[in-house]
């Protein structure tokens, strides 16, 4: 997993140059999307047996490297709702 | 009127409330490249517009409010976040010099774990189809525990 630190740029752009750059980040993420539907040997294997399970299992997911919104009380954590909407006035004190 | 300064999650989805754009997802597949804008951006329509056919995630870094508890990476017993912790951890430096990065000063990445963080913040794409094993690891928020005090 080494890598050369020389090799990467961290780059500046201008709000003018976001356009431009833009189009790159595009051109990449189309590229990251084909390499993501492309299987591997195994993979493939897996989809020639027609199991449909199999098929199912490797549809892959980007991961998401970000904040991640608990929607949905935790149990475990006791973690309380959040309302986001509509109170009834009979709540109202 | 003025809002107190807020910890800001350097990697929220466009539609986070205040998100803005400070940084473009560049690079290769294998390889991507962070290019940091010198001032941040409001998240506009035409900045979304920008990022079709994919989504501004792919495309964008946007930072907006840390959302504490209400984020599957904050640790309550820590107040700190663990996807920091785990890309300073798994990722690899990426650079020597800290890039110059218009919401530094206000990230939680960077206030919790420092320059660590800045070192390896130019390879993170918020959402990524080519995401290798270390990423999506890195990625996946820690189980919450069977028991909170």
């Amino acid at each position: 997993m080494k890598k050369d630190i020389k090799q990467h740029k961290a780059g500046r752009i201008g709000a003018l140059d976001l356009a431009a750059a833009a189009r790159q980040g595009v051109e990449r993420a189309l590229a990251a999307r084909q390499a993501m539907t492309e299987l591997t040997p195994e993979e493939t294997m897996q989809v020639s047996g027609a199991a449909t399970a199999a098929a199912k299992a490797i549809i892959k997911e980007p991961p998401v490297i970000g904040l991640v919104a608990v929607k949905e009380p935790t149990i475990a954590g006791f973690r309380p709702p959040i309302v986001v909407g509509l109170v009834a006035t009979d709540q109202v004190k | 009127m003025s809002n107190p300064k807020q910890t800001l999650c350097p990697s929220v989805p466009h539609d986070w409330v205040g998100a803005q754009v400070f940084a473009v997802v560049g690079g290769t597949v294998e390889e991507p490249e962070v290019s940091y804008l010198d001032e941040p951006l409001t998240v506009t329509q035409e900045i979304v517009d920008m990022a079709a056919p994919v989504a501004p995630d792919e495309v964008f870094r946007m930072a907006g409010a840390c959302a504490t508890t209400g984020c599957g990476h904050y640790a309550h017993e820590t107040d700190r976040c663990t996807l920091a912790q785990r890309t300073v951890s798994m990722a690899p430096a990426v650079v020597h010099m800290l890039p110059r990065c218009a919401i530094r000063l206000d990230c939680r990445w960077w206030s919790e774990n420092g320059a660590e963080a800045c070192r390896r913040c130019p390879q993170v794409a918020t959402r990524d189809y080519a995401a290798d094993q270390v990423k999506r690891t890195m990625a996946e928020p820690p189980r919450p525990h069977s028991a909170h005090p």
